[in-house]
């Protein structure tokens, strides 16, 4: 109260001249410094003002004198000069003489400081948190080979499941936590940089089906830059979110400049990359074999197609007798160097820190580069002890040369008897390469789309560059008391502008097509694409926080009020022209034929949102705390009333060990605490301009223009709500060497949010947009645990990390309609699974047929006549199986869906059990197979230090998935030309084969319906990194000038326990949950080494 | 002066974010919103246009080509034939049949229900438009929603009927099934009611000569004498003769008045000449030339001819129903589907299945090589047929020449003269047999003018005393002559549905259907003699999200079917 009234006094002063007192303003104030020796040359004087602001200054000449003018009677004079105590004199004279005396030690003094949530919302201490959060401090990592921080964080906090989307370059993770709580839309976890969201335009953005590159938001983050990550688990947590953050959030804290010395680090890293062991794929000569069974079994007739045959008469002959390892020929040694520089000191008045980082990367399949720039510039400048402003810049640019197309999915299709080069007569390879033939046999054609991956990783192109800037300026003001014991109140404001910028260009040379000039179907001959996109967002956010000091200290109480407003735009266009002239011109103003269906199209769109938040903190003795939230969140997706959601949030902490009687029962308990918490998050639907009813441009009629409605306009769309109530317990055993937590929640989400809601169409729309069609629920538990030097015998220390979390998910509510309209059919065809989402069970259903390996004889006969017939023919048989007979007493016949395909297996064909005792297959035979989301997931690591080296393991695991391997099905299912895995090789071939592999059958028969077959079972153990580390001794490397100098080995992703087959069971989720392994580029194994200097 | 603190600075804030909805009203970029629609006459119209635009899109015209045309005994299968066409080819239609989705008819039906909605409203504010443009346009929309109700209800038999306009979410949008009967009144007394309104030529100047400019808007606009077309057609399914009669000489009048009106201005033409002294058609041989074709040429080649009176406009638009399914890439290829052979290879046998040899329809329709190994629609695909039809014995001797346009641009006819002509014979020969007589001329109007026979001296093809034995072969008779002259124009599976309902049996459409099956010949006919059959099953998708509809009892409901076997 006092200092706010000598805040508005002095701020009056400013304006208004002042008298009666002894000094007046614009006095001369002069004086003279010396010390021992005689006068003070080049010491600073400045006048201070009740805020320690500096309004007027001087420095004292040759013989010590100075002389300023006075601003204000009422404020300071303070002289300082390096090595000499500062001075601080009121003014109340004109004439100062001041004598310096040396700066003498200072008397030893305790701070008592506690460890306060780094979040961008109410800064409270570590122990007094109710709300469900993991932080984890990025000293941790350290010195890790880590290119991102979804990477560092795989497998350390409890309830995230990340998964790499690829192992291509610069592919992003797909991020679960707490489960899937929405059937459309993002299920992705909010990313928070420093307090800012990066703002992009969502509208109309398919998550579920979003490619890699486009989440890979986190790329633009060097993790070198962090200092640590919290997230935020529950709904009283996330609720200064509100709805951007109903999937939880992820915060991340940059480091900043702190006082002192200018500090200078530098750490490199080399690091080497390969793909795992895939599928081993036929050569050359099994796979002609395999062709010519695949196209004599349907028929019984030799086929005819001299690609296969060998005939050195045929003209293409040396192309077609080869044995080539496409997947040889695209895998490499993909290297990656990162270098980062940082720069971080400050003094009284200011702070910086700046990071620059530069990542060069080629991938571990062929001709794929990503050069990366990051930097990021944090200044903090003290106007005073009241002002403080804050400027961080923060810029990524990116280029990423991809691959034109899926090399390593076209390596495990494309034939193995194919050369990659062009060869003479004698089977010389020549220097063009080579591309089949648009007059290759018919059978084959489809294989003319699987162009020769060499060729296309060096002559076609697909470049991606993208700029990011985010700059944000911050003014700080506190309007009251200073420090802990004064009612404190300070102003907070913020201005973010998102800027990115993507160019993608892409060009396909028509050498690489095979149907030539005037294919004017596909349209690729020397195609170029040229896409740009931009996007600004801009940010204003102002936050009060007040803190009232109580007279009785056992009382604690803080609050905020924040208000955010959010605007931005987005552009895109994109060029399509082909028929370039030459392979040499590859820009779209070349004159080419601009392509005719979407040669040149733009798009445009805007955002904005606003949101208010309130929350208040209070804690009684630092044993009993509550805590409130409220936010209000304005939406442009919705219009009228249901514009406007209220999302509260309330949640309590109890800390047991901190009452006295606690104490004296459990000692070794160093910490307990019970939290339990209660919250309602909302969620708006992904698209804009819903409310509206829109009309649309068509093409025409008879020459005149069209216009139509494309939509029906939603009235009656609300927010998607999620309820959570959470219940955490922490606890800390001997002095928190131990520490952990567990939670328990349980999260109803209800007004679920469904895009593209199917309707009759006879409204003459096939869909509404979006509609709110049901209620789900997840349970599910959380473990988390850190021992700290849990073991110290001398100079060795043992450190250890587990976490694991199980989900439960349900959808308790949906109407029927909406579910059949969810629900596939079967479609009577190869490798399609059913998918269903039904009333209380979970989402990632997996529904087929049972697979019972093959039948071994066409021909049924009680006992095995070897080579002619035996038991295991497809005969008909009863529950009991006993075989079945018809009226003529012979066997009958076991059909595939008789009222379809009428299809009548033999031997060699795959058995599915006849679940219904039918006699046929169809159907009805359907059973759950499994789903698709793991019952735990976690990690677990530990780190051995010995003196200066320390090892540290860090592993994660997912348990109790089940994975369609789609990879597989198709590298095995001997139906079309493409090349297939090495287990081919045990086919059934003649009557009586005993095996578990079908025969080969070219598209006729039912061997590869989507059965137990090809789903596995996805659980794993996966070291992430291991590595060794050892710093040398600071006295050592302070006679070099440096203060650090680490030097660091470290393996990533070394091995993985798994019993999947593919070539890595991490696979992302795709729509309702399902997870299909579609042999996209593995997460790559690597090595590194590195270094890091400081000066 | 703390607690005061607070308070004041939510009102700064507040301040800040003044008028917070109006900020977070977005509209969207690239689309106007309703809210700033409908002020003015040409929003009514750029609307009507697109519910023309969905009308003629590759979704609706293939529909009424597979739907009209597909079941019966004209299309086989092509090359290349897309799953759910084989399904249908082969009589083994499922619900789950994309080709059962008639979701781009209802579209166009939804955007006229939004016409008829909001015209009213635009010509109440726009003193440019006029009451009387307002109901022309009305009865425009009126029109194609009741043409596609037209199709639907003679595919699907019951469909759900709404005159409503689908705008927003409170709306109820799940609908039963109306009944046929009830729903072919309904769109009967929409187009009475609004028949009178529609405009009678949209340009005045219209030339009848090939060599002229035409103009589109009279034929590919809905006219007064579309509606009555349309009328006299659902009035054969009803079964009121003496309306349908009433609607085919309004139309016919109107021909002639036209004519009329060209010869005085014009003299006389080489082109057009009238057959049983007041029907005008279009010559097969220009006068003074001789090549024949010349009908084909106008109808279809050219599109938009005298003898149009409603077809669909494509200007730059590929009719992929045409260069895909009847033809490969729009060369004189198999498509998709190809002819039953034996309607083109029996032409110059001495009782052929069709066609007679000196029926130019017969070298028009279909193409084929001269051992008939290839036969391929030819009808749409040829921009232009010319050939010599006296005295024709074998292929060779026909000298048939043959253009085709590249990529498809063909309009799509639903009516033409030809077909009143037909219509009122048709309503005639049910009406009474005393009508016969005229039925048969009528009839013979049209054979006559497909055999180059001009004028009333020389003896047709056809003879009376053949048919006039009984009702049964007088239907027999323009049942046959409607599939010569309708053939791949989506007709053909309709005549034979609306002549089942007439029978109370399909016995007629087995006799003529079976006869281009191959193999399963007899299980075939079994499967086709349920009555629900000749209808097609709603469409899966439709069902799950429609619990209102029940499935035509044909298709039964699959799993249930499956569960008692």
């Amino acid at each position: 109260m006092k200092q706010l009234r000598i805040f508005i006094l002095t701020f009056l002063n400013l304006l208004v001249c002042q008298s009666g007192l002894a000094q007046q303003s614009g006095d001369i104030i002069s004086g003279t410094v010396t010390d021992d020796f005689g006068p003070v040359m080049m010491a600073n004087v400045v006048e201070l003002d009740a805020a320690n602001r500096i309004v007027a200054s001087a420095v004292t000449d040759m013989s010590g004198n100075f002389s300023f003018k006075l601003k204000n009677p009422k404020d300071k004079i303070r002289i300082s000069f390096v090595g000499y105590k500062t001075v601080t004199l009121p003014i109340n004279k004109t004439k100062y003489v001041v004598k310096m005396q040396d700066a003498t030690q200072i008397k030893e003094v305790t701070v008592v400081s506690k460890r306060r949530a780094q979040g961008s919302g109410l800064a409270i201490p570590m122990d007094e948190i109710s709300t469900a959060r993991q932080s984890i401090d990025m000293s941790e990592f350290e010195g890790l080979a880590l290119t991102t921080v979804d990477e560092a964080l795989q497998g350390r906090i409890a309830g995230l499941d990340i998964v790499a989307n690829s192992g291509n370059l610069g592919a992003g993770t797909s991020m679960r936590l707490r489960g899937v709580s929405s059937i459309n839309g993002s299920s992705e976890p909010l990313i928070v940089v420093d307090g800012n969201v990066w703002e992009t335009n969502t509208n109309d953005f398919d998550f579920s089906s979003a490619n890699e590159e486009k989440f890979a938001q986190l790329l633009n983050v060097n993790p070198d830059d962090i200092e640590s990550i919290s997230v935020l688990k529950d709904a009283a947590a996330t609720a200064i979110w509100g709805s951007q953050g109903s999937n939880g959030v992820i915060e991340i804290k940059t480091k900043r400049g702190s006082r002192g010395k200018t500090r200078v680090t530098y750490s490199f890293r080399l690091t080497g990359t390969y793909q795992p062991e895939g599928y081993k794929m036929l050569n050359g000569d099994e796979y002609t074999m395999l062709l010519k069974e695949e196209y004599y079994n349907p028929s019984q007739k030799e086929s005819d197609i001299p690609e296969l045959k060998y005939d050195p008469t045929f003209s293409e002959y040396e192309m077609y007798n080869n044995n080539t390892d496409w997947l040889k020929e695209v895998k490499q040694i993909g290297w990656r160097q990162n270098h980062y520089i940082a720069l971080s000191g400050g003094g009284e008045k200011a702070n910086f820190r700046i990071g620059a980082g530069y990542d060069h990367e080629t991938g571990s399949i062929i001709k794929q580069q990503l050069d990366r720039f990051s930097s990021r510039v944090n200044l903090d400048y003290f106007v005073s002890d009241r002002i403080k402003i804050e400027t961080n810049i923060a810029l990524t640019y990116t280029r990423n040369q991809k691959n034109n197309g899926d090399l390593l999915a076209i390596s495990y299709t494309r034939m193995p008897n194919l050369s990659i080069y062009e060869q003479d007569a004698q089977g010389n390879d020549l220097s063009e390469y080579y591309n089949m033939l648009p007059t290759v046999s018919g059978e084959l054609s489809d294989q003319l789309s699987n162009k020769n991956p060499i060729a296309l990783a060096y002559q076609a192109k697909n470049l991606e560059t993208s700029y990011n800037i985010e700059p944000e300026f911050k003014l700080r003001y506190n309007l009251l008391g200073l420090d802990e014991e004064k009612t404190r109140l300070n102003y907070e404001g913020k201005v973010v502008f998102n800027i990115f910028n993507k160019y993608e260009d892409q060009y396909m040379p028509l050498s690489l097509t095979t149907k030539g000039w005037n294919d004017t179907d596909g349209r690729e001959a020397n195609r170029t694409t040229a896409y740009s996109q931009k996007s600004l967002g801009v940010t204003t956010t102002h936050t009060l926080t007040f803190t009232p000091a109580f007279r009785n200290k056992d009382h604690v109480l803080t609050m905020m009020l924040r208000g955010q407003l959010t605007s931005g735009t987005n552009s895109d266009q994109r060029t399509i022209v082909w028929g370039l002239p030459s392979g040499s011109i590859q820009s779209t103003a070349a004159s080419g034929i601009i392509d005719r269906e979407n040669g040149i199209s733009t798009g445009s769109g805007q955002w904005r949102s606003i949101y208010f938040t309130y929350s208040a903190h209070y804690a009684y003795k630092g044993r009993y705390m509550a805590d409130f939230s409220v936010r209000r969140d304005g939406s442009t997706k919705f219009g009228g009333d249901q514009r406007w959601g209220n999302f509260p949030a309330f949640s309590v902490r109890w800390n047991v060990h901190k009452e006295p009687w606690f104490q004296k029962i459990l000692p070794w308990v160093s910490m307990l605490s019970i939290r339990p918490g209660w919250g309602i998050v909302g969620k708006q639907p992904g698209s804009e301009g819903l409310y509206y009813s829109k009309y649309s441009a068509g093409s025409g009629y008879l020459r005149e223009s069209s216009i139509a409605p494309s939509n029906i306009r939603l009235q009656n769309l609300k927010w998607e709500q999620k309820e959570t109530y959470n219940l955490g317990t922490d606890f800390g055993f001997l002095d928190d060497r131990i520490t952990g937590n567990v939670e328990l929640y349980w999260q109803y989400t209800t007004d679920l949010l469904m895009a593209n809601r199917g309707l009759p169409s006879s409204s003459g729309y096939s869909s509404l947009s979006w509609q709110n069609v049901g209620s789900m629920k997840n349970i599910g538990w959380e473990f988390n645990l850190n021992g700290n030097r849990i073991v110290k015998i001398g100079k060795f220390s043992f450190d250890f990390n587990v976490t694991f979390a199980n989900n439960k998910n349900q959808i308790t509510e949906m109407d029927e309609t909406c579910l059949a309209n969810l629900n596939s059919e079967f479609n009577y065809q190869n490798g399609s699974y059913l998918t269903r989402v039904e009333l209380n069970r979970a989402l990632g259903s997996i529904y087929g047929f049972r697979y019972k390996g093959v039948y071994q004889y066409s021909d049924y006969s009680p006992e095995e006549v070897p080579g002619v017939s035996g038991p295991n023919a497809p005969v008909v048989r009863d529950e009991n199986g006993v075989v079945v007979l018809d009226e003529n007493g012979l066997t009958k016949p076991v059909k595939f869906a008789v009222d379809r395909n009428n299809y009548e297996f033999r031997g060699g064909d795959a058995i599915y059990e006849d679940i219904n005792h039918d006699g046929q297959i169809n159907e009805l035979d359907i059973v759950y197979l499994g789903s698709s989301l793991p019952k735990f997931t976690g990690g677990f690591g530990f780190k051995l230090n010995f003196g200066r080296i320390s090892w540290n393991n860090q592993f994660n695991f997912r348990y109790g998935n089940k994975i369609i391997n789609a990879a597989r099905m198709n590298a095995e299912n001997m139906y079309s030309n493409n090349n297939q895995s090495r287990a081919v090789n045990w086919r059934w071939r003649v009557e009586g084969d005993v095996t578990e592999i079908p025969r080969a059958l070219r598209q006729v028969g039912f061997n590869w319906l989507g059965s137990d077959r090809f789903v596995e079972d996805g659980s794993f153990i996966r070291l992430n990194y291991s590595q060794i580390s050892y710093s040398l001794d600071p006295k050592i490397i302070k006679k070099w000038g440096l203060t650090q100098l680490s030097v660091y080995v470290s393996a990533n992703n070394l091995f993985c326990i798994t019993k999947y087959s593919g070539a890595d069971p991490e696979v992302g989720y795709g729509s309702f949950g399902i997870v299909t392994d579609n042999a996209k580029t593995p997460r790559s194994k690597s090595f590194t080494g590195g270094i890091t200097i400081q000066f | 002066m703390t607690k005061a603190c607070l308070p004041v600075s939510i009102l700064v804030l507040s301040s800040v974010f003044s008028s917070c909805s109006d900020f977070l009203d977005i509209l969207p970029m690239n689309d106007v919103v309703l809210e700033n629609y409908w002020t003015k006459k040409e929003d009514v119209t750029s609307v009507l246009n697109s519910c023309y635009e969905a009308l003629g899109s590759s979704d609706c015209v293939t529909r009424m080509g597979i739907w009209g045309e597909l079941r019966s005994e004209n299309l086989r299968m092509g090359v290349n034939t897309p799953k759910d066409i084989e399904e249908i080819v082969k009589e083994t239609l499922l619900p789950s049949n994309n080709m059962c989705n008639w979701a781009s008819f209802y579209k166009v039906i939804n955007r006229c229900n939004i016409v008829c909605h909001y015209a009213p409203e635009v010509q109440a504010n726009d003193p440019n438009y006029s009451e009387s443009e307002m109901k022309s346009n009305i009865a425009e929309a009126v029109a194609l929603r009741s043409l596609c109700y037209f199709y639907l209800i003679r595919t699907f038999r019951d469909v759900p009927f709404t005159r409503e306009a689908s705008i927003d979410d409170t709306q109820n949008y799940i609908l039963p099934a109306t009944k046929f009967d009830d729903v072919l009144t309904n769109i009967i007394n929409d187009l009475e009611e609004v028949k009178n309104d529609a405009v009678r030529r949209y340009d005045v100047d219209q030339y009848i000569d090939a060599t002229m400019s035409r103009y589109p808007r009279n034929s590919s606009r809905i006219t007064r004498w579309a509606i009555n077309a349309m009328l006299a057609d659902m009035y054969l399914w009803k079964g009121e003769w003496n309306k349908a009669i009433d609607c085919c000489d309004a139309v016919l009048k109107y021909k002639k008045e036209q004519y009329d009106e060209y010869i005085t201005r014009e003299g006389a033409s080489k082109n057009i000449a009238l057959f049983g002294d007041s029907i005008p058609l279009i010559l097969e041989k220009r006068e003074g030339s001789d090549v024949w074709g010349n009908a084909y040429n106008e109808i279809f080649g050219r599109g938009n001819s005298f003898e149009s009176l409603f077809e669909l406009y494509f200007d730059n638009q590929q009719n992929k129903w045409i260069s895909e399914y009847y033809s490969r890439n729009n060369e004189l290829q198999v498509g998709n589907l190809k002819p039953y052979d034996e309607l083109r290879s029996t032409v110059f046998d001495k009782s052929p299945i069709l066609y007679g040899n000196t029926d130019c329809r017969a070298y028009e329709n279909i193409m084929t090589n001269s051992d008939y190994s290839s036969v391929a629609v030819m009808k749409y695909v040829a921009y232009d047929v010319r050939f010599k039809a006296k005295g024709v014995t074998n292929e060779s001797n026909l000298n048939l020449q043959v253009t085709t346009s590249g990529i498809s641009y063909k309009n799509w006819i639903i009516y033409r003269l030809t077909d009143v002509i037909l219509m009122k014979a048709e309503a005639l020969l049910e009406r009474s047999n005393s009508d016969w007589q005229d039925a048969f001329n009528l009839i013979d109007v049209v054979s006559r003018r497909a055999n180059d026979i001009a004028g009333n001296a020389a003896s047709g093809v056809l003879v009376f005393g053949d048919y006039n034995s009984s009702l049964r072969a007088m239907e027999d008779l323009v049942l046959d002559e409607r599939h010569r002259e309708f053939m791949f124009e989506g007709k053909r599976w309709y005549d034979l549905v609306r002549q089942a309902r007439r029978d109370g049996n399909n016995d007629r459409l087995i006799q003529n259907v079976s006869r281009k099956y191959i193999e399963n010949k007899n299980a075939m006919k079994i499967k086709l003699t349920n009555p629900d059959i000749i209808y097609f099953p709603y469409f899966k998708n439709e069902l799950k999200v429609n619990p209102e509809l029940k499935q035509n009892p044909a298709f039964g409901n699959e799993e249930d079917s499956e569960l008692t076997r």
